[in-house]
């Protein structure tokens, strides 16, 4: 102990000796421990625990609900939801959380707001207690829209009403129904969906008044999204065979509705259906990133201490002669740069706490009034890992040029340097070895944004199928209290007007926005004439559009025809599939003409649509029809306008329109569907702009890596260049040495890189968008910034170079 | 003046040894040395003159003036005051390259250290000046070979030099001296890190390249060796107190 302490205070005193090494060094290591506690904090509060106020997070796991022949999460109806509750034994409870939202009026304005429709065990079960007033009772979960009471959340309470003790009892409209608040949610609860922060909850008695249509009773209707606690003890195994089990009596007593229905568990950094899925790749290819970044800055410091212990050869020599072993001393050098690492974990530490929000920078809101909320979170296990990152990374910078200073030669080094050979290579070797690593390292992360950015601009090159001028806008009729009948004839003068405003070309109704955040409505079909497999469930997503909905979106009619204004109640129902539902269920058939059934009704088919993205551009082509929005009218919808004028252009006149027919309605603001697309790739924007940023500081790092060997070398090799210009070697010479030697480790490191390059970029796959993960431009790029980065880095010592006096340079022996 | 007046074209006033014109004239040299506005006298007023094929020993205690004297001899520092000429051109006030490549052409250097470039084998240290020349490797191989066998170092070309001993290695050192055809050879306390024996041996080849044809100047604090060559210029605190022929 006696020793370690003399070891400490001994290293303390190195530090203060050489300032420049010490700040150079801690700067390096606070880059690379900095932004591994930082990324570490993001993946510890967004996805291994991002509920922190709820107990038991271990034993929480997402229901993942799945049809066999679809791809991903297919959601569950209620009745189902309650047959899980009820039939299993593992599970402590089961909790219903779907996401939903309002406009709350604020002052003069109205803003959306989200919040979620939940099981009336949702708080108790979550080991939430409200900090005013109470959560549900379990009578508020039953009966259809029967107890319109909600629980606010901590900053609703204190941003709308000011804080209020008494809030308790009083009343706010959400989607026209007034709800009586009954609780105030924990400042840190935020509710249970990653990536947003809720500001009401309802019971789950309210779906119908935040929801198309009455779904409490009907199988058929998969809208449940929600968790489950096991029993403490149970395996997710064991879990996941139970509710397998349930699922297959299901399926035999309601073949109609649940075959090929199962339910499975998923950890909540898996969530099916929140923002966990897209964060988990990102965050994994960001860990990688800032891994790579500190693997760098190991190199760097180790670098760095390389040449400082050539600088204490004498040190060492006298410490060996006079006894100390080697251990001893490899002991010391260790605990120098554990003490670097130390205060450089420190800096990191404070550097995640600086970062923990920064991801919120990169993620758009929907609308003004959600929050969303993506925290990094700096608790135990956080500053642990770090500390272990802090510990490993002086492993790895610490311990080589440890043992290779411990290697003195004792006799030869306490002789005068009577040596007639100018500097050997062997000193050098380890540290070009060093440099090599980052610049391979760093190409790998090149190329990797490389990728990103391409990928990025593809995307926002391609088109989803539709038209993005189109400006959407509408206005909230639900809040105003409109109900069907008053709502259609609202919506029906609307269009007439609008299509009348200067510069609009074409404008319809659709119940959501394309790329919108809202959830298509889905329903079990039945196609006349198709053959069913015996475990086939036919299902499909639709969405209810207005007339010249094709028209103003800009999606080719492929077949058939647009729906029209006569395609109304009174009409035969009628449905457009797109391509890829013509082909798998009419395969040599002309579908038009052609009939399916949806909820108890036959649509017949007028017309076959090309397919277009729906929810994102990643999406695979899947199946997808439409029905007419005057044959299932629906109070809430989106008005899309093709028009040549800009969204702010067209805002007075929409305005006007609205408060023509409606005095105190206002319409939402107008805004290009481009604008919601773009959000929509925030996945790939955020992962492009963090891969960017640490494959900048890599770059740098390694750049300074670089130069700190030219330099270190220039300057070792001082008797060397001396000697060079003695022979006769001019200024183009030495220029062309040092060059030559710094392209050398670049061109090394670079094919070392490419070949990690090739191997690493495949795990991106996911994240790119029509670029193969070897795309040579990206390749190429790489290459090109960084043969520059290492001319850059280079330039200074081989200027230096030039500027020796040969007859200094001689004299030094 | 262009210094491939000096390297490409023969001066015709230097004829041989015994020519009028001598190869390297220096006329009132002087170097002074500023640190902290202390103004030193490294050499004062130096006059000498240095003739094709001579062997001449620069000698005198540490700190008269020898290296210094040696440094601009080999166009590796310019004199503060005075002239030089070499091969009847003015070379004091060259360019950085012009004095690099006359430097190459014209003189080679032997140093007390050897320095030979610990990453490079015998034969590409020895090669090392004549890179600088852009000759053609058909060329730098003919001229190579020939030096290391007349340093009795041929069969080592391979070698690292860190693999030989001091006395092989200044004998390699040598080689890289004599390759380019220099007019001079400089050598620089060239037994200084030598046991008496390498030392003597090494005596011993600077004299056979003189009767070779090979004009030297030997700076030493040895009085042993430097009675080895022809002449022998005494210095003292930067001004030559002595020049006498051996007898």
């Amino acid at each position: 102990m006696q020793t370690f302490l003399q070891d400490l205070r001994f290293g303390f005193r190195m530090l203060r000796r050489s300032p420049g090494f010490s700040v150079l060094a801690i700067l390096c290591l606070t880059l690379g421990i900095g932004t591994n506690a930082a990324v570490l904090s993001w993946i510890e509060g967004i996805l291994i625990r991002p509920y922190p106020l709820v107990v038991h997070q271990d034993r929480m796991f997402a229901l993942n609900a799945t049809t066999r022949g679809e791809n991903g999460f297919t959601g569950l109806a209620y009745p189902e939801f309650l047959d899980y509750e009820k039939n299993s034994t593992l599970f402590e409870s089961f909790i219903v959380d779907r996401i939903t939202g309002t406009t709350l009026s604020v002052g003069d304005r109205a803003e959306r707001a989200s919040g979620a429709i939940v099981s009336a065990n949702y708080f108790d079960a979550l080991g939430v207690k409200p900090i005013l007033g109470r959560g549900f009772g379990p009578d508020e979960g039953e009966g259809r829209n029967a107890h319109p009471v909600t629980v606010i959340g901590y900053r609703t309470w204190k941003d709308r009403y000011g804080g209020d003790p008494n809030i308790i009892g009083r009343t706010q409209y959400l989607n026209g129904v007034q709800h009586t608040i009954i609780g105030v949610a924990p400042e840190e609860f935020h509710g249970t969906f990653i990536g947003y922060s809720f500001s009401f909850w309802v019971p789950v008695s309210m779906q119908e008044t935040f929801d198309t249509g009455y779904k409490l009773e009907d199988r058929g209707a998969r809208w449940i999204e929600g968790y489950a606690f096991l029993k403490p003890g149970v395996t997710r195994q064991q879990a996941d065979a139970e509710l397998h089990a349930i699922s297959q009596r299901l399926e035999k007593d309601y073949p109609e509705t649940n075959r090929g229905h199962d339910l499975s568990l998923s950890p909540l950094w898996r969530t099916p259906f929140n923002q966990a899925g897209n964060m988990t790749s990102t965050l994994t290819i960001t860990m990688a990133v800032v891994f790579f970044v500190l693997l760098i800055a190991c190199a760097n410091v180790s670098n760095l201490l390389l040449a400082r212990s050539l600088l204490r050869r004498h040190e060492m020599t006298m410490r060996l002669a006079l006894g100390a072993g080697r251990r001893r001393l490899i002991k010391q050098l260790f605990t120098e740069g554990l003490i670097l690492s130390l205060i450089a974990a420190v800096g990191g530490i404070a550097v995640a706490y600086w970062c923990r929000n920064a991801l919120v920078l990169s993620f758009p809101s929907p609308a003004a009034g959600i929050v969303i909320d993506l925290p990094g979170r700096i608790d135990w296990r956080v500053l642990v890992a770090s500390v272990a990152v802090c510990v490993g990374a002086t492993m790895l910078f610490a311990l080589m040029p440890a043992i290779h200073a411990s290697h003195v030669d004792l006799s030869g080094a306490l002789k005068t340097d009577g040596g007639g050979v100018v500097a050997g290579s062997s000193r050098s070797r380890l540290r070009s070895a060093l440099v090599l690593v980052q610049v391979a390292l760093s190409f790998v992360l090149l190329a990797g944004t490389g990728l990103l950015l391409q990928s990025l601009q593809r995307m926002q090159n391609t088109s989803p199928g539709f038209s993005t001028d189109v400006i959407v806008s509408g206005a909230d009729l639900v809040s105003a209290g409109y109900n069907l009948e008053r709502a259609k004839a609202f919506d029906t003068q609307l269009l007439d007007r609008v299509r009348e405003i200067p510069g609009v070309e074409s404008v319809t109704l659709s119940r959501l926005q394309p790329f919108s955040y809202g959830v298509f409505s889905t329903a079990p079909l039945t196609i006349d004439g198709y053959q069913t497999a015996p475990d086939e469930q036919l299902n499909s997503s639709y969405l209810e559009v207005g007339e010249d909905y094709f028209k103003t979106l800009g999606v080719p009619i492929v077949a058939g025809r647009e729906f029209q204004r006569t395609d109304d109640e009174n009409a035969v129902p009628v449905a457009i599939i797109n391509e890829t539902m013509a082909a798998k269920y009419w395969p040599r058939k002309d579908p038009i003409g052609q009939r399916l059934k949806v909820k108890d009704r036959w649509l017949q088919i007028v017309g076959v649509a090309k397919n277009v993205k729906y929810e994102n551009k990643l999406e695979l082509p899947r199946t997808f029809f439409y029905v007419p929005m005057r044959q299932n009218f629906l109070v809430s919808n989106a008005l899309l306008i093709r028009t040549r004028e800009t969204p702010g252009a067209i805002r007075a006149a929409l305005a006007r329109e609205v408060h023509a027919l409606d005095p105190n309605l206002a319409p939402t603001a107008p805004f290009r569907v481009q604008e919601q697309v773009d959000r929509k790739g925030y996945t790939q924007r955020l992962a492009a702009t963090l891969v960017a940023i640490f494959g900048a500081i890599a770059l740098f790092l390694a750049g300074i890596g670089l130069y700190a060997v030219m330099s270190y070398s220039v300057s070792q090799s001082t008797r060397e260049l001396g000697l060079r210009m003695a022979l006769g070697a001019n200024t183009r010479d030495l220029l062309r040495l040092v060059f030559l030697h710094g392209l050398q480790l670049t061109v090394a490191g670079i094919v070392f890189g490419g070949i990690a390059a090739l191997i690493l970029t495949r795990l991106m796959g996911n994240l790119l968008y029509k670029v193969s993960p070897h795309d040579p431009l990206a390749f190429g790029s790489a290459l090109v910034v960084i043969t520059i980065a290492s001319l850059a880095a280079c330039f200074l010592p081989a200027w230096r170079a030039t500027r020796i006096d040969p007859v200094q340079a001689l004299r030094e022996q | 003046m262009n210094s491939n007046e000096l390297t490409e074209t023969q001066p015709t006033n230097v004829v041989n040894g015994n020519g009028v014109h001598p190869l390297i004239r220096l006329a009132g040299v002087t170097k002074v040395f500023l640190t902290d506005e202390v103004e030193t006298h490294a050499l004062s007023g130096i006059h000498l003159d240095i003739r094709e094929g001579e062997y001449i020993s620069i000698a005198g205690p540490s700190g008269c003036g020898k290296t210094t004297l040696l440094s601009i001899l080999g166009l590796l520092d310019t004199p503060s005051e005075g002239s030089y000429a070499l091969k009847g051109h003015e070379v004091a006030n060259l360019s950085f390259a012009d004095r690099a490549r006359v430097r190459n052409r014209e003189i080679g250097f032997i140093f007390q250290s050897f320095n030979l470039i610990g990453d490079l084998s015998v034969f590409e240290n020895v090669e090392l000046p004549l890179t600088y020349r852009g000759m053609s490797a058909g060329d730098r191989k003919a001229l190579v070979t020939e030096a290391l066998e007349r340093v009795g170092m041929a069969h080592r070309g391979k070698h690292l030099p860190s693999q030989l001993s001091g006395g092989q290695q200044q004998r390699v050192a040598v080689a890289r001296a004599l390759a380019g055809r220099p007019a001079i050879l400089l050598a620089d306390e060239p037994t200084g890190n030598l046991d008496s024996r390498n030392g003597e041996a090494v005596m011993q080849l600077l004299r056979e390249l003189h009767q070779g044809g090979a004009t030297i100047c030997m700076v030493t604090h040895d009085e042993r060796f430097a009675q080895h060559a022809d002449r022998t210029v005494h210095l003292f605190d930067g001004q030559i107190v002595e020049d006498r022929m051996a007898a």
